[in-house]
């Protein structure tokens, strides 16, 4: 059977002239960016992670093969960096989903009306850059200054002079902490409005059922926003691989080293040590790790899983 | 059933106390703590009666004991993030359109190439760019910066935006086209309306992310183009770190966010099923 | 108005659905139906011929333009959709001068024509309420106004305007059409599975069966010519009775026998000759058959049977009569055009013209009438 073959289709139709155009134009200025913008740097990283580039330094570009890549994956410092990054993301976000999502089905079941205006200010944290609750919370587990150290050890939990942040473990459950703190609102906000877009006849055909409230979250709600889940699940866990403004400020990736995420090293390495060929190559493993992640989680999607 | 609803009340009023507690006393403390003086900061004992001071936010505005002017900073910051968010919203939504409205071979792979833009750390595009820059002589210039944050926001807006275009049915389009309107006054007029609930919820979201950046900002900004997150990190002076005036720029970092949330909150509360409604 | 002529439009959609060779006229200033179950590529013809979907393969023409390639803009189209598509963010006046404001009309043009338009379909009331404020029938007439307003149009597509209507408003809005279109007077294709819609509107009708049109021609013709046995049971106002049998010999005479009844069909020699011992399928027409109390007297040879059955049950619809007469564990399907009681059980003869009766192999043709 003949067929035309146009690899341009509008729904199951081939697309004429004129919308062909169109379809050009929408994409052009997004794509110029991006060619620009993410797709240059991309190669230069690329190219770079190659050879051994001190910036600076007067070094010969040379062309180093795969021996950035190879340093990196048997450095003790890097491995760990990105152990403590998969801790972090993994406790963290799972953190965030847990609160963020049982606080909105909580309130949904509910259904106050109060809901619009509690919500504005439970996401306050959101609203605040990184570095600022970086700090904040620098000052709330200051041994000296600190409220959290006063009140702990004024309720005998704790004695009054420990520093939360020079524990390898405590520090960090602090940049956990501060982390599911600063993101929950925003799992919150969306689940709470893909919640919100289950038609109601669902939910009321299911009440007259007789379900059981336990019975109407884990059957109707949960299935319905499982797709709205995947999305938030993609960005948090996405950007908390990238953390580095929080962890910068609030413990420096100390003590020592122990809270290093992956993106202080690669810093580190680039403008501490000036290794910036090799900081593209960790930069661009990272990048390949989280490509996979991401391959998966939008595999899960495309799925309706 | 009367005790089991009450019980019920008395567990979610319970519930919710707790998290307002949870998110919103620090904050608490922050505001306070940007009222207070240094005196009353620097204490072995946290005080919480004092005598409060304004002098943390004068400094911000005056710029007096930092090296960041405070005004400067936060003009800068709220000029960049709002044009560069308003304007990715713009190309980002039309792009998302085109994603959405039309097949074509390879789509969902270009789309996951868009998405995939946001997977590289902050490394990767800002040392490049600086190399670029400097060449170029867009080095600490707000144009540079602006120009990068709309390309940070690119990816997030075409993917929130696709799913909530996904939503709309095709038949509106196809009666417009049949009407004899063109594809973009199709997308300004017909269809972007709807979804603008999702337009809303994308905008704000995309401003908080642009707001907090901080990487780009401190690699490619001169003290003149400076935002509100180098300014506070500047805070960390070498003898002692100014936790007051810390403070109050964090009260003040909230302000214009929670400003746009209210005025957008009818908005963000319904509408956002990404893609599962099909 | 002008004329729409397909030709040899084919399409391929996926497995479950492929346009094949699609050709028909749509001659000016006439209803044009296209009747099908759903799934039966209406929908798609439709958007073919609005230029909302490219062709495989196949021409359109309107008129004297060749509009295949064309986009919808270009073709001079109008079109009612099936969902309606109704504009959500904007009131039922910008609904429907949607049209005219693509155009660049004056303003004061736009005005009047909508409020023209709004007058004869009777909403004005609701021209500036949004869409999601009105009810079932409203919307459905605001978007039939969106397209009628593009009065020069040289045709109109209306994909299954009525169907979204519950059964009652349909039947007025049926009656309404069919005077509103005598007042226009355009040339129309309508799309619907409905056959009492399509037996009652088109001028001209083309079935179609999953993709492909198996018969074509006017109302009337196609309801006595049915060519097969699925034209048949769409096309009538009640579903037609089907009965297995065969056809016989027996001495002289023909005999058409089936598990319940014979009947003999020796008139129609000619035309069953080739079908003497094989399996057929006797198609018989419920408003077509007639039920007497009264034991008919008969005279040989006459062209009208008389089979004895029980009265199983019977349905008073409104202004007809279903009744389901039991003859030897086969039931039969009457509809009468009036009221009548009747009491179950009681005996009635059924009774049938010669020249009503349909005939099909058994591998679906029509045979004679």
């Amino acid at each position: 059977m003949a067929r035309n073959r146009s690899f341009l289709r509008i729904g199951e139709t081939a697309v004429p002239g004129k919308s062909r155009l169109f379809l050009f134009f929408s994409l052009a200025p997004a794509f110029a960016f991006i060619l620009f913008f993410g797709i240059y740097p991309f190669l230069f990283a690329c190219f770079y992670s190659v050879r051994s580039f001190y910036f600076g330094l007067n070094v010969d570009n040379v062309f180093t093969g795969m021996s950035n890549y190879h340093n990196s994956v048997i450095d003790p410092l890097f491995q760990y960096s990105m152990f403590v990054t998969l801790v972090f993301v993994i406790v963290s976000v799972g953190l965030q989903l847990l609160i963020g999502v049982g606080a909105a089905i909580l309130f949904s079941v509910i259904k106050t009306k109060a809901y619009k205006y509690i919500q504005v200010f439970l996401s306050l944290p959101l609203m605040m850059p990184p570095v600022v609750t970086g700090f904040l919370w620098w000052y709330l587990f200051n041994t000296d200054l600190g409220i959290v150290n006063y009140y702990l050890s004024y309720f005998g939990i704790m004695p009054r002079n420990v520093n939360l942040l020079a524990n390898p473990i405590t520090a960090l459950a602090s940049i956990i902490y501060a982390d599911v703190w600063m993101w929950t609102p925003f799992i919150m906000i969306v689940t709470y409005a893909a919640i919100q877009s289950i038609p109601n006849d669902v939910m009321e055909a299911a009440i007259i059922d007789g379900a059981k409230d336990r019975h109407l979250i884990r059957k109707i709600i949960l299935p319905r926003i499982k797709t709205a889940l995947l999305v938030v699940l993609l960005i948090r866990v996405i950007d908390a691989f990238r953390t580095y403004d929080l962890v910068y400020v609030l413990t420096g990736g100390g003590p020592g080293t122990s809270t290093q995420v992956a993106s202080l090293e690669i810093y580190n390495t680039a403008f501490l040590k000036w290794f910036l060929g090799q900081s593209f190559a960790q930069a661009l493993m990272l990048t390949a790790i989280l490509i996979l992640v991401g391959n998966i989680l939008i595999y899960l999607l495309r799925r309706g899983v | 059933m009367k005790v089991s609803s009450l019980i019920k009340f008395v567990l979610v009023a319970l519930v919710t106390l707790i998290l307002i507690a949870y998110f919103d006393l620090p904050i608490l403390v922050m505001i306070i703590t940007a009222f207070k003086q240094r005196a009353d900061i620097f204490t072995p004992v946290p005080k919480w009666i004092f005598t409060p001071t304004l002098k943390n936010f004068a400094d911000i505005f005056a710029g007096t004991t930092t090296m960041a002017e405070g005004t400067l900073a936060i003009r800068n910051s709220l000029l960049f993030v709002t044009i560069s968010t308003v304007i990715a919203m713009f190309i980002g939504s039309l792009a998302a359109y085109g994603f959405s409205r039309f097949k074509f071979f390879g789509r969902e792979d270009l789309l996951f190439f868009v998405l995939s833009q946001r997977f590289m750390p902050g490394i990767v595009i800002v040392l490049p760019m600086f190399v670029l820059y400097s060449s170029v002589g867009l080095r600490g210039t707000p144009l540079g910066l602006i120009l990068l944050y709309i390309n940070a926001a690119l990816p997030f807006v075409i993917w929130m935006m696709r799913s909530f275009f996904d939503e709309i049915p095709r038949e509106i389009d196809e009666a417009a086209r049949l009407d004899g309107h063109s594809w973009f006054t199709i997308f300004i007029k017909f269809v972007l309306p709807v979804a603008r609930n999702g337009f809303l919820a994308t905008f704000l979201f995309s401003f908080i992310f642009g707001w907090g950046e901080f990487l780009f900002a401190l690699i490619l900004t001169t003290p003149e183009s400076w935002t509100m997150p180098i300014a506070i990190v500047n805070s960390r002076v070498s003898s002692e770190i100014l936790w007051g005036q810390i403070a109050a720029y964090g009260v003040i970092s909230i302000i214009p966010v929670f400003i746009i949330a209210v005025a957008l909150q009818k908005y963000l509360v319904r509408g956002m099923t990404l893609g599962a409604v099909k | 108005m002008a004329k729409l002529v397909v030709e040899n439009v084919t399409k391929k959609y996926g497995p479950a659905l492929t346009l094949e060779k699609i050709s028909f006229t749509a001659e000016e200033g006439q209803i044009t139906v296209l009747l099908s179950p759903p799934n039966g590529g209406k929908t798609g013809i439709c958007k073919i011929v609005a230029g909302l979907d490219e062709v495989d393969s196949g021409k359109v023409y309107l008129g004297d333009r060749d509009i295949t390639n064309l986009e919808p803009k270009e073709r001079n189209v109008s079109m009612m959709f099936q969902k309606l598509a109704l504009y959500p963010n904007m009131n039922v006046f910008e609904n429907i001068a949607s049209p005219l404001k693509a155009r660049h009309l004056p303003p004061s043009e736009v005005k009047k024509q909508v409020e023209a338009i709004a007058n004869k379909l009777k909403i004005s009331h609701t021209l500036y309420r949004k869409p999601g404020t009105l009810s079932g029938g409203e919307r459905q007439r605001v978007a039939l106004s969106r397209a009628l307003v593009k009065s020069d149009a040289e045709l109109y597509i209306l994909d299954e305007p009525l169907t979204n209507l519950d059964a009652k408003i349909r039947a007025s809005m049926r009656a309404e059409f069919k005077i509103l279109q005598k007042e226009i007077n355009q040339t129309m294709l309508y799309a619907t599975p409905d056959p009492i819609e399509a037996l009652s509107l088109a001028d001209k009708l083309i079935v179609l069966d999953r993709g492909k049109i198996v018969q074509q021609g006017t109302p009337e013709d196609i309801y006595r010519n049915s060519v097969n046995k699925f034209v048949a049971t769409l096309v009538g106002y009640y579903p037609i009775n089907l009965i297995e049998g065969s056809i016989i010999e027996r001495g002289k005479k023909i005999i058409l026998q089936t598990d319940a009844f014979e009947i003999e069909i020796s008139k129609l020699r000619n035309s069953v000759k080739d079908y003497i011992n094989s399996k057929v399928t006797l198609g018989l027409r419920p408003e077509l058959l007639n039920i007497a109390k009264t034991e008919p007297k008969t005279q040989e040879p006459s062209d009208l049977f008389y089979i004895k059955g029980d009265v199983f049950e019977f349905e008073i619809r409104g202004s007809d009569t279903v009744v389901y007469v039991k003859i030897n564990d086969q039931i039969i399907r009457v509809l009468e055009s009036k009221i009548t009681k009747y009491d179950t059980g009681m005996t009635v003869w059924l009774q049938f013209n010669l020249k009503d009766i349909y005939l099909f192999d058994a591998a679906s043709e029509q045979l004679i009438r």
